[in-house]
């Protein structure tokens, strides 16, 4: 019955972003198991006897005055990270031939990371660009972070062309904490330029996932007759014939988008590759394996 | 090469249709916006091209398919000569005559051996036909080459008891020319007897190319005597008041002694010796024809016999049987038309008919169905009763003679029938003193053999209204006078006056006699039965307003010679041999009809040499001077159309179309699905 709010064609008729958010992570959340590992949170845990050793930080001394006994206050475990997500809002992320478009699909799917960010308490915050910064909101875990960032990915609309130098060359200047970034968009760039781009912000510690959004269409596009196709954000057009897509479009994306992976992985980054008919549960399973790594 | 309705060849302007569309019309390519055409490079091709690789087979088969339309509805034909395979090789056409003068002499089998021995040397890829000439031509062959079956041919003609007619000839070998369309050679044998040459010469004309040479299988003409008529009356009351009279005739002969019998049922009941001059005709009365009652098979026969023995018969049949009765019903008050009708029918109808008077109130008793024909003398109203049992009298094949007067207006209506009466007219109030008629149809049995009606003066006329009427006769105020009309099976008659003298001075003119036996014949139904005819003659079974009852006729084998569908429909039949024929008529009427072979043929003169080369050189001429024209009828190129050919070509053209078309569609859809499949599966 949960999967169902998964699916993104279901989600995009939801026009709150955080109903959105919410549906997507409680119905992906409650198919979980709690972590059984304990650690420096604010959620209270357990009572444990002191032994030698203990940190006397964690002695809970009002305990200690009224039964003399020391003990140990446990909490769940918590780690402190700080989430990032980058999206695209480039002209070409508007493309859409499933109903729900790329801009739309990484909105949900960034939503529903920062939601389950916010469960966790970690600081997150999010970046939006095209060929600059449009918005920018910093990782914090302060009160009202959800409503800034949700507000921020409302505001979001395809326009302009992509690019990665400029928007992600600034990122890096006020981006010391080291995090989880992760970066929505469709990459339509050279993978060798992309990587060399994104993989500065691997320096500083972050994990960085990149999660490559693709319409089905682009994937395998299907023409019964020849086409004149515009390009979203360069205005250029090209007649595509039905066999050219056919036979030769589909080695290319495809080789572009095992050099992308290559390239990512060779430079530390993950990759993950999603399409905007599938689920969004399997975007969120990557970023909690990435999530759990980090802890 | 041509075209027979050149006109249609406008169609093939619909071929730009599919130019149009295939070639010349604009590929017009809406902009599809798409992410990123990173990967997609210029493969710009151009409509023309474009369209020309994925639809060529289509465009062509359109193309034609148009062409192909056009050309089948206009018709187009070749001009070939014609085939060569008959052209090239003798075609015969072996006719023989077996009417029934080649019964004389046994020239029928003369003809036939020496058809058969024509036939017998039908070889070397000739082929022949065999023909049976009479009245009419019957093939007794197809066009063949086996002498054997030619001669089983021949064999196969009977001799028949018809006339001769050598039109019929002619028009049979211009069906064969035009059949076959290669020259003939026409075999005709034949008695040549004058007597079968059409009227018109030109009737014999043969095809410009068909050779005709007559075989006579009889030098000369054969003295012959025949009995060519015979006149009796077909019903005899009184055996010793029947007269038959017979004319004998001779034909090329010499003064001569005969002896004429009259025979009936095989008993030679009177014999009478006439002597003949030469070509002579000499007639002979019997004064008695002691038969007995019923149906008498009677014939004259001459003796002693001649060379054409077939003719010195002549049949006739005879019934004998009681007078037949008549009902005659006036008012009370008028004794007079009883008496000049009763005296009128007693002189002319030869003691056919017996009268019963009756008043109308006294006909109560009386049972129509025993009378042959009922009149009603201007009766006034009839009991309801008896008007019922005459309405069904007629409705069965009775007959009833109406005439009216002034009791018949007082009820308003014409008995029997119900139409309405509109008053009289009285020619003494208008500015006419008497009303004549002016106006008879002569195709009437009735009017026909009744003379002087004109002359009649009538003072009153009753007017009639009602639909159905046939008018026998009308007056000079445009009234119809005299009338007849169907009702069921039966006849009813009007005479919108009356016999009393009265009315009219009818019965005082001497056309009140052949009036009142020709209207007692007709309603009687007399003049049906035809007691003697001859081969080929018609035989009238119905008229077209009688309903379908069933006629039979029995051969003088005894078997039937209608079958059920011309038992029930035919109007006439052609009786085609001699004999006694017996006629079953509904409501039990019985008739019998003897058929003897034309007379035509017992006069055995020939046809003059000069006249029989003549109509052999005729076909000679006719081909030398045609043989251009002759070679040129069918040497001449013909025109051969290939529709045949057009139209299965267009089926195919069609079916490819159809094939191919949707193929194409399937295809593209084929290709979509499987995309989809693929990207779902990649996508999962």
């Amino acid at each position: 019955m949960l999967e169902r709010f998964l699916n993104p064609s279901v989600l995009a008729s939801i026009s709150n972003l955080e109903l959105v958010a919410k549906t997507v992570v409680d119905g992906f959340v409650s198919g979980l198991h709690r972590s059984p590992d304990f650690g420096f949170s604010q959620e209270f845990a357990e009572y444990r006897a002191y032994t030698e050793g203990d940190d006397l930080r964690h002695v809970d001394w009002n305990v200690f005055a009224r039964t003399e006994k020391i003990v140990l206050k446990r909490f769940r475990g918590e780690t402190n990270s700080q989430v990032t997500v980058i999206l695209d809002a480039s002209a070409s992320m508007g493309f859409s031939s499933t109903g729900v478009s790329k801009i739309d699909y990484g909105r949900f799917l960034t939503a529903s990371m920062l939601y389950m960010a916010n469960l966790q308490r970690d600081a997150y915050g999010v970046l939006v660009f095209d060929d600059e910064i449009r918005h920018y909101v910093q990782p914090s875990s302060r009160q009202g972070q959800l409503h800034r960032v949700l507000h921020a990915l409302d505001k979001a609309v395809p326009a302009a062309r992509t690019d990665y130098a400029k928007p992600f060359f600034h990122f890096q200047q006020f981006h010391r904490r080291r995090g989880i970034t992760a970066v929505v968009s469709d990459f339509w760039e050279s993978p060798k330029k992309i990587v060399d781009t994104i993989k500065p912000l691997r320096f500083h510690g972050n994990d960085v996932v990149l999660f490559h959004l693709l319409d089905p269409q682009e994937l395998r596009p299907k023409f019964r007759d020849s086409v004149l196709l515009v390009d979203s954000e360069t205005n250029r057009t090209v007649e595509v014939t039905p066999d050219y897509a056919r036979n030769e479009y589909g080695p290319k994306i495809d080789a572009h988008i095992a050099e992308l992976k290559s390239e990512a992985e060779s430079n530390g980054l993950d990759y993950c590759q999603i399409m905007t008919d599938a689920p969004l549960d399997a975007a969120l399973r990557e970023y909690l394996t990435l999530r759990k790594g980090r802890n | 090469m041509g075209f027979l309705s050149p006109w249609f060849l406008g169609g093939l302007l619909a071929v730009g249709l599919p130019i149009y569309l295939h070639l010349l019309k604009q590929h017009k390519q809406i902009p599809v916006p798409f992410s990123s055409l990173m990967f997609f490079e210029k493969r710009t091709q151009s409509s023309v091209k474009h369209k020309r690789l994925k639809h060529i087979l289509l465009f062509v088969l359109r193309l034609l398919l148009l062409i192909l339309l056009a050309l089948l509805f206009a018709g187009p034909y070749i001009l070939q000569k014609p085939s060569s395979a008959n052209s090239g090789k003798r075609n015969v056409v072996i006719a023989v005559d077996h009417s029934f003068s080649m019964r004389q002499g046994a020239q029928l089998e003369k003809a036939k051996r020496e058809a058969a021995a024509l036939a017998a040397g039908i070889g070397n890829g000739a082929r022949a036909e065999v023909l049976a000439v009479g009245m009419h031509s019957r093939a007794m062959s197809q066009m063949i080459s086996d002498p054997g079956q030619l001669r089983a041919s021949v064999e196969a003609i009977a001799p028949s008891d018809e006339r001769s007619d050598y039109s019929e000839l002619g028009r049979a070998i211009r069906g064969i020319a035009e059949a076959e369309r290669v020259p003939l050679e026409v075999h005709f044998f034949t008695d040549a007897q004058q007597t079968s040459m059409p009227a018109n010469f030109s009737d014999l004309a043969m095809p410009a190319d068909a050779k005709l040479t007559v075989h006579r299988t009889r030098e000369s003409a054969k003295p012959n005597w025949t009995v060519e008529t015979v006149t009796a009356s077909g019903r005899i009351f009184d055996t010793k008041k029947a007269r038959v009279q017979a004319t004998i005739v001779g034909y090329a002969t010499p003064a001569a002694k005969k002896q004429v019998k009259l025979i009936a049922n095989g008993k030679t009941l009177d014999s009478k010796s006439i002597d003949l001059a030469a070509d002579g005709r000499a007639s002979v009365e019997f004064v008695s024809l002691d038969s007995s009652y019923g149906f008498n098979k009677c014939e004259i026969r001459i003796e002693p016999p001649d060379e054409f023995p077939s003719d010195d018969v002549f049949r006739f049949a005879v019934e004998r049987a009681d007078p037949r009765r008549v009902l005659f019903v006036h008012s009370s008050d008028d004794a007079r038309s009883p008496l000049y009708y009763r005296t009128a029918l007693e002189a002319a109808g030869n003691g056919n008919f017996v009268m019963d008077v009756v008043t109308a109130g006294q006909a109560l008793n009386q049972s129509p169905e025993k009378f042959a024909f009922i009149v009603l003398s201007d009766p006034g109203p009839l009991a309801q009763s008896f008007e019922d049992s005459l309405k069904r009298y007629v409705n069965a094949g009775g007959a009833v003679l109406i005439t009216l007067g002034r009791s018949s207006v007082g009820s308003g209506k014409v008995p029997v029938t119900g139409d309405a009466l509109d008053g009289t007219r009285i020619a003494s109030r208008s500015a006419e003193r008497f009303y004549n008629i002016t106006w008879t149809d002569t195709t009437n049995p009735v009017i026909a053999k009744t003379a002087g009606l004109d002359r009649v003066k009538f003072y009153q006329i009753v007017n009639v209204q009602g639909q159905g009427w046939r008018h026998m006769a009308r007056v000079s105020n445009g009234n119809w006078i005299m009338a007849e009309k169907q009702m069921g099976e039966g006849r009813i008659m009007v005479l919108a006056s009356a016999f009393d003298n009265v009315a009219n001075d009818l019965p005082l003119h001497p056309t009140f006699l052949p009036l009142v036996e020709q209207s007692a014949r007709w309603l009687a139904r007399e003049t049906e039965s035809a007691t003697n005819m001859f081969v080929g003659a018609p035989l009238e079974l119905r008229t077209a307003r009688e309903r379908a009852t069933n006629i039979e006729i029995l051969d003088p084998d005894g078997k039937r010679v209608l079958s059920l569908e011309e038992s029930l429909k035919a109007q006439t039949i052609s009786l085609d041999r001699e004999g006694f024929y017996e006629i079953r008529r509904a409501q039990g009427r019985q008739s019998m009809v003897a058929v003897n072979a034309p007379r035509l043929e017992s006069n055995l003169a020939m046809v003059p040499p000069e006249t029989l080369a003549l109509w052999e050189n005729k076909g000679k001429a006719d081909a030398a001077t045609g043989a251009q024209a002759a070679a040129s009828d069918f040497e001449k190129p013909q025109p051969v159309t290939y529709w045949r050919p057009l139209l299965a070509l267009l089926l195919l053209a069609v079916l490819a179309e159809s094939f191919i078309a949707s193929r194409h569609l399937e295809t593209g859809e084929a290709v979509d699905d499987e995309i989809d499949d693929k990207i779902h599966k990649e996508a999962a």
